[in-house]
């Protein structure tokens, strides 16, 4: 079955549009990075925000109106992502698509609301407002009823590879020929408790910019946003093997797993790597990878531009990666450790010839995966 | 519960190995993160945050799980809210009758946690008194909490290496009701279409079905919604819900719920619909009323219903060497 790339939507740090963000990425611009606090806590810290013009243009639904910044940036992405097939959606084209919808924090902002007043006020102050907004598949459901999408629609929970995992189920929905398009969409909203997580955990950096490639790791600087991309039978990339993922208990096995994952994506030659360096131990990892199977590609990873977004993340380098094949160029891989043995995107960036690209995606949370698209 | 769940499953076929792991849940480990959070509140013990966000992603407690027996499938958690446990299995499902896996280990789980229960009471979803699914006076649902685990495996191959075939699923059907955010469409539009893409995927008329599991939340707009489908594509089909008995488990609730099938299946009776007294004066079932019913049953079908609009159905049939 052939399975192919035949609409994007992006909404980033830098910005949305698919277009705009990629001419962005290639001149090496990186977000802008904001502090957020938060009452319960003296602790500030950085983050890449969604512009917030990024969705002056979003058609009102009355799905919309209480919904949290998740389900705007996934409703962006997805109408983005519509409107760059050039397909008109209808009732017809919706009973033949399918939703699976990437995530792995969800509507932490409304969930934080909601149990702040439990936790403050006790539970007869809990809102009937927030709660249905707290769960998981809240994003996705706003979303499907704003396509009008009555059949499959899932909502995937992972960490950073939760992305590409979409994308396989998205593969394994389509084996059923009465599905002609599956939409796969990833979202995130960053919120001041999601950073002190991180934070505890010993994975955040204090200040910009996230610097990929480091030894020993310097941390990441938490994103939001979301991505988008239609998947269907034709279009110019085609997504020709996907990785089912892998799980890394501790995080010394993460380098043989990935090394697993790239050796079966790269079987004859892989020309490009689309990364998901964040400045954490997942560098090591996809280093040792590169270095042991294919030390020639260049790699490229975003997230030094974009931020550590982990829901949309992997869907994000998705898009790099058929951009890049699309326009032949690469952007430059921004704060990159000089003395890494790796062949990376130089500082103008790479005009490529490449028929081929490798995404990685090695997160945080034990989980891992990768695709390979050829156009 | 993962582990307790898994260790049983695999108890029965030591042997099975999946290429795949897909696992319904709701909230994951939110205990955890209210652990983190109202810890943060009182800025206290906090030394123990790295743990509790470790623990709170709902990956962790399957990756945790298989770990244990030695299992490292890629793992899809699916979070449909309730109709995650069947979403779950009929994914599933589908992934090893399109051939392109031959075993797929499956089902769901979901812990109480704070957050989950006072926000199903903010909904006035919860009862104070006892839950009675379909009974003209429910109030509302109790919640649960555990796990189900499912051995899936493509019945020649299962059939090949001598594995015990405790049942068999041979239908899956799925729909999205966009009416409301946590509100059944209220003729039942979006449970009649998944349980008819059940049926036909299953290759079977609404008369092969001999009893249907309901989602049966117990709260007014469920049942009501659920019952007016279920009268409509069935007729008098004996229908119970479980819930009565075991809670809503939410995430976990489909799945245990296939395994009251399962067992109805082996053991050829209907599982009682408990805590029922009167029915509802516009919708004409054959509830389960209060105590189990001997019966000779073949094919049955299990509904999970979820918030956003989520529905999902399952058919199984009785397994005979």
């Amino acid at each position: 079955m052939s399975l192919r790339i035949a609409g994007a939507g992006w909404i980033t740090p830098l910005g949305r549009g698919v277009k705009n963000v990629w001419e962005r990425l290639l001149r090496g611009e990186e977000a802008v990075a904001q502090t957020i606090s938060e009452a319960l806590e003296k602790k500030k810290y950085p983050v890449f925000p969604v512009p917030s013009d990024a969705l002056k243009d979003l058609p009102p639904h009355s799905r919309l109106r209480r919904a949290s910044a998740i389900s705007r940036f996934a409703a962006a992405a997805g109408l983005d992502a519509l409107a760059d097939s050039g397909m008109k959606i209808d009732a017809e084209i919706s009973n033949r698509m399918a939703l699976v919808f990437a995530v792995s924090n969800g509507g932490v902002i409304y969930t934080r609301r909601f149990y702040h007043d439990v936790v403050t006020s006790g539970a007869q102050s809990a809102s009937p407002l927030l709660f249905p907004e707290t769960v998981f598949n809240a994003p996705a459901s706003h979303l499907a009823a704003i396509l009008g999408i009555t059949g499959a629609s899932y909502t995937l929970v992972g960490d950073g590879a939760v992305g590409i995992l979409a994308i396989k189920m998205a593969a394994d929905l389509m084996e059923n020929e009465t599905l002609d398009y599956c939409l796969v969409v990833g979202a995130e909203e960053a919120d001041w408790l999601l950073c002190d997580a991180y934070h505890r955990w010993r994975l955040l950096k204090s200040t910009p910019p996230i610097e990929p490639f480091h030894e020993p790791p310097r941390g990441m600087i938490l994103s939001e946003g979301a991505g988008a991309v239609l998947l269907a039978r034709e279009g110019t990339v085609e997504i020709d093997k996907i990785h089912p993922g892998a799980n890394f208990s501790r995080r010394e096995k993460a380098s043989e797993q990935m090394t697993r994952i790239l050796s079966d994506l790269a079987a004859a030659k892989a020309e490009m790597i689309i990364a998901s360096a964040n400045g954490t131990f997942v560098d090591l990892a996809e280093r040792n990878a590169v270095l042991h199977e294919t030390p020639e590609a260049v790699v490229y990873a975003p997230k030094p531009a974009l931020g550590e977004s982990v829901g949309p993340s992997a869907i994000w380098q998705v898009i790099i990666a058929a951009q890049a094949l699309r326009t032949k160029r690469l952007p430059p891989l921004l704060h990159a450790n000089s003395k890494v043995a790796l062949h990376v995107s130089g500082p103008a960036g790479e005009k490529i010839s490449a028929s081929s690209a490798i995404v990685l995606s090695c997160s945080v949370n034990q989980q891992m995966a990768g695709l390979r698209l050829s156009i | 519960m993962m582990i307790c769940a898994l260790d049983e499953a695999l108890a029965q076929d030591a042997k099975f190995k999946p290429e795949l792991t897909v696992i319904g849940t709701t909230s994951g480990g939110m205990s955890f993160g209210e652990d983190y959070y109202r810890s943060l509140h009182r800025h206290d013990r906090l030394w123990r945050a790295p743990s509790w966000i470790a623990n709170y992603p709902p990956q962790k407690a399957v990756i945790d799980a298989q770990e244990t027996f030695g299992i490292s499938a890629p793992c899809q958690v699916i979070a449909n809210a309730c109709a995650s446990g069947t979403n779950a299995i009929g994914h599933a499902f589908e992934c090893v009758r399109s051939g392109k896996y031959q075993g797929v280990l499956t089902g769901g789980y979901d812990a109480l946690s704070e957050l989950v229960f006072v926000g199903f009471d903010s909904l006035q979803a919860a009862t104070p008194e006892k839950c009675r699914p379909f009974d003209r006076d429910r109030t509302g649902m109790v919640l649960g909490e555990g796990a189900a685990i499912f051995a899936l495996e493509n019945f020649e191959s299962a059939q090949s290496r001598g594995a015990r075939i405790l049942a068999e699923i041979i239908g899956y059907g799925l729909s999205t009701d966009n009416f409301h955010l946590t509100q059944p469409e209220p003729s039942g539009s979006g449970p009649r279409q998944a349980m008819e893409q059940a049926l036909r995927s299953a290759g079977l008329s609404a008369g092969a079905i001999d009893y249907i599991n309901a989602h049966g939340t117990a709260t007014p707009f469920n049942d009501a919604a659920e019952g007016k489908a279920i009268a409509q594509l069935f007729g008098r089909v004996p229908v119970s819900s479980t819930k009565g008995m075991m809670g809503h488990s939410l995430g976990g609730a489909g799945a245990i719920e296939a395994i009251f099938c399962l067992l109805a299946l082996q053991n050829q009776f209907l599982p009682p619909n408990i805590n029922f007294r009167a029915p509802d004066d516009d919708v004409d079932l054959d509830i389960v009323a209060n105590e189990s019913r001997p019966a000779k049953i073949d094919i049955v079908l299990s509904n999970s219903f979820g918030f956003g609009g989520t529905n999902a159905s399952i058919v199984m049939q009785k397994f005979t060497a």
